[in-house]
């Protein structure tokens, strides 16, 4: 399994807008999720560096909290924050035409197994590959 | 970059191959070093016929090449397409999709 998510996505508004749906809440509130027909539920999402993150996921019989902070708010283009104990999330912002690119990048440690094959000297294919060979689905 | 329908036809057969304990087993035998189809062959119990088959299937999904060597035929594995299903995987473990999709929907409507 690898350590990071990165996605590009394209947006026709203007960057500042973009950014703007990133920190300001009640816009975040309307998009940022997990999965298809989750949200977050945003309790603290101070957007400045150093800036305090608290967001839930309330199932009902149990509550998923995740903290985080904020490290690098240069407006509207660059977004850097800590996710959970040891995750980073980055959002790059830029001009494309009349609208704006979206650049995602997070990651996260590497896992033990990770690890471990880091340690044996694997090739970097291959650290990336023995985990995902023993994490595959094996249903049919 | 590919398109959607690509990558799901790419994952189809990738996720298809990989259905299949048999074959994974091959796939692990070789993600340390190549090895030649008798190798293979010696090393589990199928039936030279339900070998050939797996291999084609594993080879059809890109997951393994096939070079050779004087008479041998020698089987290694091709982490790309292994790559986009863990890439899918994170994807899914992430939530991240989802969530840019609705953020250009709130876009469009502000």
């Amino acid at each position: 399994m690898s350590n990071s998510f990165s996605a590009e996505r394209s947006y026709e508004a203007p960057p500042e807008q973009v950014f703007a749906a990133w920190t300001d809440v009640d816009t975040l509130s309307r998009w940022f999720g997990c999965g298809d027909d989750t949200l977050w539920r945003v309790h603290e999402w101070d957007a400045r560096p150093g800036g305090k993150i608290r967001v839930s996921l309330d199932f009902g019989d149990r509550v998923f909290e995740v903290k985080g902070s904020f490290v690098v708010v240069d407006p509207p283009h660059h977004l850097q924050y800590r996710w959970a104990d040891d995750e980073l999330v980055d959002v790059y912002i830029e001009p494309k035409g009349s609208g704006s690119l979206v650049r995602l990048g997070h990651s996260w440690p590497p896992s033990d197994e990770d690890r471990s094959m880091i340690s044996a000297g694997w090739s970097s294919a291959l650290q990336r590959l023995g985990p995902t060979l023993v994490s595959v689905p094996s249903h049919s | 970059m590919r398109g959607l329908a690509a990558r799901d036809h790419v994952l189809d057969s990738v996720f298809g191959a990989l259905a299949n304990g048999p074959r994974r087993r091959v796939l692990r035998l070789l993600r340390s070093e190549p090895a030649a189809t008798p190798e293979i062959a010696a090393r589990f119990d199928f039936s030279k016929q339900a070998l050939s088959r797996h291999l084609a299937v594993l080879e059809d999904a890109g997951l393994i090449e096939r070079t050779v060597h004087g008479r041998m035929n020698y089987l290694s594995l091709v982490p790309g397409p292994l790559q986009d299903v863990s890439d899918w995987i994170v994807e899914l473990r992430r939530g991240w999709h989802a969530s840019l999709e609705r953020l250009d929907r709130v876009l469009r409507g502000s």
